[in-house]
């Protein structure tokens, strides 16, 4: 009896130990060296840890991401239980102007500010990207079979025909052209199902269409909400999802895992080399690896070079302020927190359906929170890894 | 003519009923509560006329009957706001809502008040205030499941292809069946209840002599309620259509799920549409411009006037037919 005793004080100790000087260390860095804020840190990436502060972040913004986001600030009260964050899912829009107008400690966006944006209104921001999403065109199609089917592919221009309008039934000669193996191609009304609320997931879907179409970019334009020539709106991805499912010829676009919840496929796109990709993991990182990404983190994943490039993808951001925060110690939390989502917490991005970032950009990103500064002074050194 | 002590014993009662019993402090307060009830509305009405300010600079009047939604700039297009298509889409989806909850709540309210064996009438007031309590969701997401299949198949494609040849608005194509006239079904449904009890209410308060005078005349069951029930009641009966009709003008969610979202103007009413309440809930979010965001308060403002012309048409119309005479046939 009394050997697991000490046994469990043992412990007990070692868990002290380990913890005041996960606690202490990088406090103690911070006032000893201020001015080498580009010294490579010494500790080992396996020896960072949380500080335990104290401190309540308030953050607003995109839908998309807010699943994978709770999860995280959950896990994360439970490693350091005094630091209380909350996310409101608001959307992007709200989400953004909440973070510049100083209601905010952080925003959450699925479409980065514009540069010139970002100096009229907010010119300390810093663009955090977190996670990728890629966005499928799923449908509910009955063959003349009276077989679902459920193997089709797409080509941008059937995409952009469709959702203009000029793609009308379901055996038109496009679809059938791209698609030789399926033979059961019924004359069925295309119903285009968008998305009625607007989001990011808009933004990202008509970006890709007036990439691809010069005709959408013309007549619709890209954005959070556009003026739709044809189909039906459903609120939210639950609502396109919904009304895909329920109607027979839909076609709707939605986050790729409210496709996999509901059973239904999330086909292969035509990319920009001309190759069939479906959405995988690995076929959003390409993307994301080809894609052109500002200096700032910044940038649009659609349509990108490469042969094996998922060509609807797009980042969610955090938008983090890089030196008008005034309470240090809320800076120091915000930033933990995010490098512990960006390192640590990087289990819960592809188990909730989400595609991680490239390491390059991860990296980048980290260096992002390294920018932030309180009095000049940076709040964050952890290691990029 | 009152001695000074004599008004003295007075202000002395005036005094210890004011303010030792409390009533001037009731009055006070109750009177604070309705101030603030009034205040209420004029900040609403103030903040969205505040709020829209870009939008009434930029569009003016000309908001309330331009046609195009649009708030992407694009080569060809420039960004522009109307708000017709969602104005069109409330005032018609609320019409067809009241047009087919009146006839249905007036026979509930008759048959609970008039007709309807004791043991039975309890549980079925309740049953129908029961409706009232469901949250708008609910009926959105029953009507999704259950009303639009039903609506599609078996009342929207026949009458589309049997009397839509001749009137456009029944017109195909019926598509998902998700438009105005199933919006305007989901929506009867919710302000059935409204309409029905207050019908009750109103027809229970009818005096009995009315129907003891009716029925020594040797009138019909029929003929007691159509010529002496219902005509004394009347002003009542609109008042509980009217309040059915607010709430069809601003319901959100259900709308939302049902109506198709979509700001464009197609003949037929089976077609995609939108309103007013729909289409703020949808886009304030993610508004993409401070004009979009500014356009869609001012399409709310459009929406508060429309209620408030509604409900004073709706005083006008009670303080008519109150004023009549009591019965029109008799």
């Amino acid at each position: 009896m009394s050997r697991t005793k000490t046994r469990s004080l043992l412990s007990l100790i070692a868990l002290l130990v380990g913890l005041s000087l996960a606690n202490v260390s990088p406090a103690m860095a911070q006032p000893v060296d201020p001015n080498t804020p580009g010294a490579a840190p010494v500790a080992s990436p396996a020896a960072w840890a949380p500080r335990q502060l104290t401190a309540t972040l308030g953050g607003s913004g995109a839908t998309f991401p807010n699943p994978l986001y709770q999860a995280w600030i959950q896990v994360y009260k439970q490693n350091v239980p005094n630091v209380t964050i909350s996310y409101q899912s608001v959307g992007s829009g709200a989400g953004t102007r909440n973070f510049i107008g100083y209601l905010s400690d952080f925003g959450g966006t699925d479409a980065f500010l514009s540069v010139r944006r970002v100096q009229a209104e907010a010119p300390d921001t810093l663009h955090v990207p977190m996670v990728l999403g890629a966005v499928v065109p799923t449908y509910n199609l009955t063959g003349t079979d009276d077989k679902r089917i459920t193997n089709l592919r797409f080509t941008p221009e059937i995409l952009a025909g469709i959702y203009l309008g000029a793609i009308r039934f379901w055996d038109d000669g496009r679809i059938a052209k791209a698609n030789p193996d399926v033979t059961t191609l019924p004359n069925l009304a295309v119903t285009p199902v968008y998305r009625s609320d607007s989001s990011g997931t808009t933004s990202i879907w008509t970006d890709y269409l007036a990439k691809v179409s010069p005709d959408w970019k013309a007549t619709v334009g890209a954005g959070t909400t556009v003026r739709w020539p044809a189909g039906i709106g459903g609120p939210g991805n639950p609502g396109v999802a919904s009304a895909v499912l329920r109607t027979d010829g839909a076609i709707g676009y939605v986050e790729l895992i409210f496709a996999l919840a509901n059973g239904l496929p999330a086909p292969a796109v035509q990319n920009s080399a001309g190759e069939y990709v479906g959405a995988t993991v690995a076929s959003v990182l390409e993307a994301a690896a080809n894609a052109p990404i500002g200096a700032d983190l910044t940038g649009s994943l659609t349509n990108p070079p490469g042969a094996g490039s998922y060509p609807i993808a797009g980042f969610t951001w955090i938008l983090v302020r890089q030196n008008t925060y005034t309470d240090a110690n809320k800076a120091q939390a915000l930033t933990d927190f995010l490098y512990w989502a960006l390192t640590d917490g990087s289990g819960a991005v592809t188990r909730l359906g989400y595609v991680p970032l490239p390491q390059a950009v991860r990296y980048a990103a980290i260096g992002q929170l390294r920018k932030v500064t309180v009095d000049g002074q940076a709040v964050f050194e952890g290691p990029v890894k | 003519m009152s001695t000074t002590s004599e008004r003295r014993v007075a202000l002395g009662n005036a005094w210890t009923r004011w303010f030792r019993h409390g009533d001037g402090l009731f009055a006070a307060i109750v009177a604070l509560f309705s101030v603030l009830v009034v205040g209420l509305v004029f900040a609403v009405g103030v903040v969205t006329y505040l709020g829209s300010a870009e939008a009434r600079a930029q569009f003016g009047a000309g908001f309330f009957t331009a046609l195009d939604w649009n708030p992407i700039e694009t080569s060809i297009q420039a960004v522009t706001f109307g708000a017709w298509p969602a104005v069109r889409g409330t005032l018609l989806t609320s019409l067809i809502a009241v047009a087919l909850a009146a006839p249905v709540g007036i026979g509930i309210g008759i048959y609970l008040s008039e007709l309807c064996p004791r043991t039975i009438r309890q549980p079925l007031s309740f049953m129908v205030e029961l409706l009232a309590a469901i949250p708008s969701v609910i009926y959105g997401l029953w009507g999704v499941l259950v009303l639009l299949p039903f609506f599609t198949d078996v009342l929207a494609n026949p009458i589309a292809n049997s009397l839509g040849t001749v009137i456009p608005a029944l017109a195909q194509p019926v598509g998902t069946g998700r438009g105005i006239i199933a919006a305007g079904m989901i929506l009867a449904l919710m302000i059935l209840p409204t309409i029905s009890a207050i019908t009750r209410d109103v027809l229970a308060v009818v005096p009995n002599t009315q129907r003891e005078v009716m029925l020594a005349l040797g009138a019909t069951r029929w003929e007691v309620i159509w010529g002496a029930v219902l005509p004394y009641s009347r002003a009542g009966i609109v008042g509980g259509i009217m309040l059915g009709l607010g709430r069809a003008l601003g319901e959100t969610m259900a709308a939302v799920m049902i109506v198709g979202n979509t700001a464009r103007i197609s003949d037929s009413w089976f077609q995609p549409a939108t309103t007013a309440a729909s289409q703020i809930a949808s886009e304030l979010t993610n508004a993409t411009s401070t004009l979009h965001e500014s356009a869609l308060i001012y399409l709310a403002l459009t929406l508060f006037g429309i209620t408030l012309m509604l409900n004073l048409a709706a005083r006008v119309l009670v303080a008519q037919l109150s004023r009549g005479a009591a019965s029109s046939r008799f």
